[in-house]
């Protein structure tokens, strides 16, 4: 039986989904103030008309859908997918007016891929965007990094009964605590622990590049939210290549990697045992994968060491942790061969770790499906009465179970059919395949590398595409079809 | 004197490759590697630091095509005055130097310059705000203002009952 919705589900959905807005508006608050210490007037404007349309809409829905009904988990499903709706298309505000934007669809393109930590980006002469929008476009990717239900959770009390239903929602597959508030506040204190370290270093390397200081603390904190939430998108055009830095390369590289590390591993790694690190299922399947696919982008390249780690190894890296920072200009990695750039969709699919900010299909359900695949060859080899049963030890030992192994092919198999269909439509408007399939990858998987496809000039309706699969990529599927099919019941009534 | 010229056009176009925008040098890279080339193009962002040199980053006019330009301490000048930004459009550079699709110093791709000229002057960009911008906020913030005061009394009668 399916449980079909009734009036009272929808207004406390949208009374929810009210206080989210609302939450929502008091972030532009951040770009407004900083518009205000760096003189830039018009994006002040900018930023005062988001917030007022954004906090009026919040509080209309709170004053028009009264809370009838207590969050169960079919609501919370329908509101984190709207919520991601409603939050791009509200971010997408302040990029709009600034008029670095050819339409509302490119805005709104821009916005989804900054909440979704993709880094796909669609804007017009970057070099002469205000400080003030380019750190929205960055903090928007932290917002969304950190899950727009999660400061939800965090932060207004009326949710905290069906937090638990929230945060699962959000496509985080586990939680650190029993208690949701809890896991919700650790993860916003290691966020705010790296944001410090992190700007504190980056801030140091762009001083010594030759960087004012409020430059090289606004870029700072632009680098950081990109690479920690494994974004992608930078203050220039450039990339990572705009600042000819090799130690910069090496920063974001780290916070690449721990922005796609599990954040129940830093907890572990943080309040209980560090020797986690060695053992863990994930981090064994990240080294596996990282240095099969090195090996074969050696094969690929064929350079010298050094052109090794600035071409491809830096590219992996970023591809494989879902950032999608560059250190090399947009023509060379056009230039890339077939087979390296196959190298780097793979590594793109793959992702980063369960409870992260990266997207595509992670490495726990891969190390999952790879064992249960080596068990069943086992279980055929050994004697017919012989009982075979596989662990793998994540934060715990644990006994490899048909459940998460059928959750991870399912998830997986989402993932590919999403690849692929993304992919045909790049094929149908006449782009070559590799090229289609890459832009995809990257679009689903939250990546936001791109050779080229993503521009202000592509059609109308691959933009739809992207910023579906985008959204569909970084909720995991579940949160969206559900919601769906709860919208679709109410056709049956 | 027919071989002469013969070998100065075959110089020329061997060694000596005139790009004038960035996107005709980046669109056929290996054309112009290792060749002297000449390019206009606006200098954006700041001058960055590096150990025997400053590196300038250089925007296509037209295009969002942006590239490295490495300049020897020997050569660097500072005379450019306008690094395009949002308050700022940056001076426009003729720039001759020797294109490295793969430096082998920098191992990057850039151009390493033998003679920089600013062709245009840049300049300061004036801000301009709509006045419907300035109409619209006031009567937003008046509308936002209602509707917070109207939840706060309705939130404070719900907190009484």
């Amino acid at each position: 039986m399916i449980i079909s919705p009734d009036k009272d589900d929808f207004l406390t959905i949208f009374h929810i989904l009210g206080r989210i807005v609302l939450g929502l508006a008091c972030f532009f608050l951040i770009p407004l103030f900083c518009a205000v210490i760096f003189k830039e007037f018009a994006p002040f404007y900018d930023f005062l008309l988001s917030f007022l349309i954004s906090a009026s809409l919040g509080f209309l829905m709170i004053l028009t859908f009264p809370y009838k009904k207590e969050i169960g988990w079919v609501h919370s499903f329908f509101i984190v997918s709207l919520s991601w709706i409603f939050a791009s298309l509200l971010g997408a505000l302040p990029l709009y007016f600034s008029s670095h934007w050819k339409s509302f669809l490119d805005a709104w393109f821009e916005a989804m891929s900054g909440f979704a930590t993709t880094g796909l980006s669609l804007v017009n002469d970057l070099e002469h965007l205000s400080l003030s929008c380019n750190l929205w476009r960055h903090l928007m990717m932290f917002i969304g990094g950190q899950g727009i239900i999660l400061a939800g959770i965090s932060f207004l009390a009326s949710t905290r009964k069906g937090g638990v239903s929230l945060y699962f929602g959000e496509a985080r597959g586990e939680k650190i605590f029993p208690n949701i508030i809890a896991t919700a506040r650790f993860i916003w204190k290691v966020s705010f622990i790296y944001l410090g370290i992190g700007v504190f270093f980056y801030t140091f390397i762009l001083l010594r590049k030759g960087l004012g200081w409020i430059k090289a603390i606004a870029h700072a904190f632009c680098l950081f939210f990109a690479s920690f939430d494994t974004g992608g998108f930078s203050p220039h055009t450039g990339s990572i290549f705009y600042y000819h830095s090799f130690s910069l390369e090496i920063a974001t590289l780290i916070f690449m990697i721990l922005g796609a590390m599990n954040f129940n591993l830093h907890f572990w790694l943080w309040q209980k045992s560090s020797k986690e690190i060695f053992k863990n299922f994930e981090i064994k399947v990240f080294f596996s994968s990282l240095i099969i696919l090195t090996g074969l982008l050696y094969l690929s390249l064929k350079n010298n060491h050094w052109f090794l780690f600035r071409e491809g190894f830096y590219q992996l890296i970023s591809a494989h942790t879902g950032c999608g920072f560059t250190n090399l200009s947009f023509y060379q990695i056009n230039r890339f061969k077939e087979s390296t750039l196959f190298i780097l969709i793979i590594a793109m699919a793959i992702g980063g770790g369960l409870c992260s900010t990266t997207g595509g299909i992670k490495l726990m359900r891969l190390g999952l499906i790879i064992k249960a695949i080596k068990g069943e060859i086992k279980r055929i080899i050994m004697p017919y009465k012989a009982v075979y049963k596989d662990t793998y030890h994540h934060l715990e030992d644990k006994i490899l179970e048909q459940a998460p192994v059928r959750e991870a092919f399912i998830i997986i198999s989402l993932y590919s059919i999403f690849y692929l269909l993304g992919a045909l439509v790049g094929l149908f408007y006449g782009y070559p395949f590799i090229s289609s399939l890459f832009e995809s990858v990257s679009a689903t998987a939250n990546v936001g590398l791109s050779l080229g496809i993503t521009h202000p000039s592509m059609p109308a309706l691959l933009k739809l595409v992207y910023i579906f699969q985008m959204w569909l990529g970084r909720l995991e599927f579940l949160s969206i079809f559900i919601a769906l099919g709860y919208s679709l019941s109410l056709l049956r009534k | 004197m027919r071989k002469f010229v013969f070998f100065l056009f075959f110089y020329f176009f061997l060694f000596n490759l005139y790009a004038h925008n960035l996107e005709d040098l980046l669109k056929n890279p290996s054309l112009f590697d290792k060749k002297v080339v000449e390019i206009e193009a606006e200098v954006v962002g700041e001058p960055l630091k590096e150990k025997d040199g400053i590196w300038i980053n250089v925007k296509d006019r037209n295009k969002d095509i942006v590239l490295g330009v490495f300049i020897k301490n020997t050569l660097w000048q500072k005379r450019i005055t306008h690094y395009g930004s949002y308050k700022e459009r940056g001076d426009i550079l003729k720039i001759k130097g020797v294109f490295h699709l793969f430096c082998p110093q920098h191992k990057t791709t850039d151009i390493h310059a033998h003679k920089i000229e600013i062709k245009e002057e840049g300049f300061l960009r004036e801000e301009k705000i709509p006045s419907f911008k300035i109409k619209l906020s006031f009567i937003l913030g008046i509308i936002c203002l209602t509707l917070a005061l109207i939840y706060l009394i309705k939130n404070r009668i719900w907190k009484r009952r």
